[in-house]
Parts: structure tokens; sequence; C-alpha cells
């Protein structure tokens, strides 16, 4: 279970004359996602939800708040929490000059597994994301979703109880996102704990439970997607976005 | 701290420089240049020491002047009939340096400035303090008189204290070379440090290791020590591959006949020592200086300088200065070391001193790194 708990993230950035300002990627954010359940944070870029997300994975301290994963805090179990997450993210790059069953074995080495296990576990997600047919191959040479799957067998290799997934779909044709959203909706159903940021949508309203609608930093609706465009009065996730934002969709498009 | 993580981390970091063409040729070639540089400069010194330079009289030179001038190796004098086709040759650079004569008065022109001229405004000059004082006692004999007791009222003798027979040839070679491999040294750790820093952020994947369940001590620690590794190996490959080249360059070369590179196991080993610290040194420096660039050209820029500090005691020594403060500049004070022990010349208190110091140096770069990259700035700048 993940529980972000008032959590806010201060930077600060050279303003236009020179003078240092501090700005709010994140503000005042709570909410939580249970176990076997796929909550969607939903917003446009810029919105603060690769900060959040990092904060929620550890590499990232907040400002103020705390984020607690399985009753845990950074504070005191930074080890322990990681070892049972996984992030990934769209923008996340993979070693190019190692293979991909030397890249799982690498990240195997760092999740501390059973020496015993870790053939047949990489053997495992190799047939699972059928990569068998590059599996030897330096990730460099390999296409834009081949690399995502790639990176989604390295996220599931140790069987983490929390995803943590930034954009993973972020772009990938309809064949290499169906292949992750599958992935997405089988761990849901082991009873996984899973936060899902996107800017598309449509792909939210398909596989999430919930949403977190977050517009500059602040969440400005959380609910299942039914309830949130019953609450607006709009048929469908965008539209409902774009109100709570007070604009409309097609003028901002 | 669990070592299995640095472990893993260093390996990482090892097969990324190793298999990155780029990198790995400079890894191949830093190395290389060192025979190349000693047989180069074996070549020159073999030319500039059998050159010959051609000075131009306006005058016949007497018999006498001519058996002086036999004796001189490098010395070649042209005789012309006056002073106009002196000069023209001097124009035409025909001759390195002329001697105009008037009645019995000699003027030598060469421009000093230049390698050809220096030569040939001393050797002149030599040609003709020769021939004045064979002048000189021919005189004092036609007085009936012994030009001993004019010359040498005292008896003068000399004996060189230069050691195992070095010359400024040699010290040169030497300090170039020393200097060139703490150079390596520090070159590979820039080489590793902006690939495994910037190079990994720019990369992006960066973040995919910090979600790993790994302290970033560790993570840094992996990436110092795969720095200090391999810029120990290369180090130490260079220095191993000066040895057969001096070797060789005694057979080849008349200049390097004399060298006297000291290579018993005691000196090897305090090389490797040496190398070894500044390789630690080095790899911490351009981490701590890396840690900021978001680029790897930024890295490259930041980490620039500290591949001059080597040429320090290289210039120190062409400079002839020696001065205590110098052995605790960082890393220059390693070639400083390294140059004493080729050349036999350990002082023992300022071994110590520089060992010392480099430890320290190194211990507290290691504490700094490992604060630094705990920073968020450091870390997603």
């Amino acid at each position: 279970m993940l529980k972000i708990d008032h959590v806010s993230k201060e930077f600060s950035k050279k303003s236009e004359d020179g003078k240092l300002i501090s700005f709010l990627a994140d503000n005042d954010i709570s909410f939580e996602v249970k176990d076997g359940e796929i909550v969607g944070l939903l917003g446009p870029n810029g919105a603060g939800k690769t900060t959040l997300l990092r904060m929620i994975a550890g590499i990232m301290k907040p400002t103020s708040g705390t984020v607690l994963v399985d009753d845990m805090s950074y504070d005191k179990s930074d080890i322990e929490i990681k070892k049972n997450i996984s992030f990934l993210s769209g923008n996340t790059k993979l070693y190019k000059d190692i293979s991909c069953v030397e890249l799982l074995k690498m990240c195997a080495g760092y999740y501390d597994m059973d020496k015993s296990i870790i053939s047949s576990r990489i053997d495992e997600v190799v047939k699972r994301f059928d990569m068998s047919s590059f599996k030897n191959q330096r990730i460099g040479n390999l296409s834009t979703g081949q690399v995502q799957r790639v990176g989604v067998a390295r996220c599931v290799l140790h069987d983490p109880h929390n995803y943590i997934l930034d954009e993973a779909t972020s772009g990938l044709d309809i064949i290499s996102s169906q292949v992750i959203l599958n992935f997405i909706k089988e761990e849901r159903n082991k009873g996984k704990c899973i936060i899902y940021s996107t800017h598309y949508m449509e792909e939210a309203e398909n596989i999430c439970d919930r949403v977190v609608l977050i517009n500059k930093g602040k969440v400005i609706a959380i609910g299942s997607c039914d309830e949130i465009e019953k609450n607006t009065n709009t048929t469908n996730i965008r539209d409902a976005f774009f109100q709570l934002i007070g604009g409309d969709s097609d003028e901002m498009e | 701290m669990k070592w299995n993580n640095i472990r893993i981390t260093i390996f990482k970091e090892l097969r990324g420089i190793i298999r990155d063409k780029k990198s790995l040729q400079k890894l191949i070639l830093y190395p290389l240049l060192i025979p190349s540089i000693i047989l180069l400069f074996g070549f020159l010194f073999d030319s500039v020491n059998e050159s010959k330079y051609v000075i131009g009289v306006n005058y016949s030179l007497s018999d006498v002047e001519k058996s002086i001038i036999k004796e001189y190796k490098n010395l070649e004098v042209e005789e012309y009939k006056n002073k106009k086709e002196v000069e023209d040759a001097y124009q035409n650079q025909k001759i390195a340096g002329y001697i105009l004569k008037k009645d019995n008065s000699y003027t030598i022109y060469a421009d000093e400035s230049q390698n050809s001229g220096d030569a040939a405004f001393s050797l002149g000059l030599s040609y003709l303090d020769a021939y004045n004082k064979y002048l000189e006692t021919e005189a004092i004999l036609l007085q009936g008189m012994d030009p001993d007791d004019i010359f040498n009222p005292i008896t003068i003798d000399s004996k060189s204290l230069t050691k195992d027979d070095s010359n400024m040839m040699t010290t040169i070679m030497y300090s170039l070379v020393i200097t060139y491999i703490i150079m390596i040294v520090v070159l590979v750790c820039v080489v590793v440090v902006t690939d495994a820093t910037s190079g990994e952020k720019e990369r992006g994947t960066l973040e995919t290791i910090l979600t790993f369940p790994i302290k970033s001590f560790e993570l840094v620690l992996g990436k110092y020590l795969a720095t200090a590794i391999l810029g120990f190996i290369v180090g130490v490959i260079s220095y191993l591959l000066s040895i057969p080249t001096f070797n060789l360059s005694k057979e080849m070369f008349k200049s390097f006949e004399d060298i006297v590179f000291i290579t018993n196991i005691s000196s090897i080993l305090l090389v490797i020592v040496v190398i070894l610290l500044s390789a630690f040194l080095s790899a911490g420096i351009c981490m701590a200086m890396a840690g900021k660039a978001r680029t790897y050209k930024e890295a490259q820029s930041s980490l620039q300088f500290i591949s001059f500090l080597p040429m320090i005691p290289y210039f120190l020594k062409i400079m002839e200065i020696d001065n205590t403060l110098f052995e605790f500049i960082p890393i220059a004070n390693c070639g400083s070391l390294l140059n004493d022990i080729v050349m036999n010349q350990v002082h023992i208190e300022s071994f110590i001193t520089i060992i010392l110091t480099t430890i320290l140096y190194t211990a507290i770069i290691i504490i700094y790194i490992s604060k630094q990259y705990k920073k968020e700035e450091t870390l997603f700048s």
C-alpha cells in the first residue's frame, strides 16, 4: 500500500533577472493506493507528476509531508522499501552497451536475489515478455518497443509488491503499449499496488480503478472515472479534467 | 554497506567503458604514446647532437685555423670572398651564422634565438678563442717565456658530481615520461568519471539505478573505485611499457646510451604504489568536480584543468625550482615523487610527506563526494 500524506516539493530556479526564486512542484498532495488497485495520476506536462513519482520511488525527498510504502517510511527503511518497489518511466533509459540478459542479471544482483533462482527467473520474464529472439542483443540495437519490454522485464524481475509507472507507454506503438497495459492489469489481479502516471486520459479510463487529477502541483480531483465524470457532469475524464481546471478541451487542444 | 552492490557497480562501470569504442580507443592510445614519445625524443636528440653547423667567413683560413676547426665535430667553416657574399649566404640560409674580419678584429653574427644560430655563435666563439690562445702562445714563446707561467699560474681541475652519468637531456626525458604517466592516470580518470557521472545523467540511466535498493554511498564508492582501478591499471601499463622502451632506446640512440632508468624490484613497487595513490586521488578529484555537471561537455570542461596538474613538476624541473611547498600540491607531488624514484633520488622525508598528504587528500575527497552525491542538485542537476 502507498500512502502519500500532505507531500510538498519545493524547487529553486533562477528568474530572468538572475534572482533565485522558489516554486512548489507539488503542493500538499495526499492520497492512498491500496493493494490490488491501479491508481492513475493524470495531468498535463509540468503538473508535478514525475516529481511526485520520484518522491514515491524514494529517489527524491519531499520538502514536507511523508510517503509511506507498506507502512514504512524512506527515512527509516529506505533499502527495505526499495526492495519491494519498481519504478518504470518512459523517460528512463537503459544501458545500451549491455544485453538484455546482462541487464537482468545486474538488476538481480542489486536486488540481492537468491543466486540459485536468478537464471530461472530471468528465463521466466524473458518468456513472459516474448524477448527470446533478442535477449542476448545489446539494448542499444533494439527497437523502442523492445527496449520498453526489457524495461518492464527489469521491473517485474524481483517480483515487487508496488509499482510506480511514469508515462510507461509514452512514444510506443499500439502493440507495445498493449503489452505494458496487459502486464499492469495482470499485476493488479495478483494483488499488487500500482500507481500509473499518464497524460493519455483514455488509457487511464481503461485500466485505472481510481484516478488522481493533478494540475500545477495540486490535486484537483480524486475518485473513480465514473465518480469524477458524474461530479463534473461530463461523459469522459478528458472533459472532466478541463472543466475542473476551468478551460475548454476543444479550445485548449 | 553492502560490498555486493559496490562490486556490481564497479563491474557495470568497467564494462560500460570497455564496451564504448571511443573510450576504449583512448585507454589503449594513452599508454602507446609513451614508447612513441621516448623514441621520438631519442631521434630528435640524436639528430641535434649529430647536426653540423656551417659558419661563413669573409677571409681565407690559415692552416692553423683549419686544424683547430677540424677538432670540432659539428662545425664547418665556409670561406667567401667578401662581406656581401657571406651575408647573401646567410640570407639564403646556407650558413647558420658568419664571422667578418677587418684587420685583426673578428665579429660573430648569429641569431641566438634559433637553435642553429645559438650553436653557430658558441662554436664560432670557441674556435676564435682557441685560435686567439694559439696566437698568444706563439707570441709568448717568441719572447722566450713559458706560456704556462702566463696562462696557468694556478692549476684548475674539475670533477662532475652528476649522478649515474645523467645529463640535461636524460633529466628532461625522465621528467617528461613521468609527467606523462601521471597525466595518463588523470586522463583515464577524466574519461571514466565523465561517463560514470554526467554520462549517466545525460543518458537517463541514473534514475533507474537510484530506484534500486542501494545506498548512495555504495553507488558513489563503486563508481569511484571503478575509476581509480582503471586509472591505476592504465598507469601501470604505461610505466611498464616505458621500461623496455628506455632499454631499447639505449641501444638505438647515442643520446640515451648513458641513460639509467632505475628498474629494480623495490623501485618498481614504489612506482606502482605512487601510481595507485595518484589514481585514487585523481578519481576522487574528478568525481568531486564533475558532480554538478549536467552534460558530458560540462563535465569535460570542468575537468580540463586537472589534466595540467601533472605538468607542474616538469616545469619546476626545467626551471630548477625546488620548494618544499610543492610537495603539498595534489597529483603534481606524485609526479615529482615518481621522478625521484626512477632517478634514484628519493628523500625519505619528502616521500613520507607526499604519501601521507595524498592519503589525507583522498580521504577528504571521498567524504566530500559521498555527501555531495546525496544531494538532489547533484543527482538531478
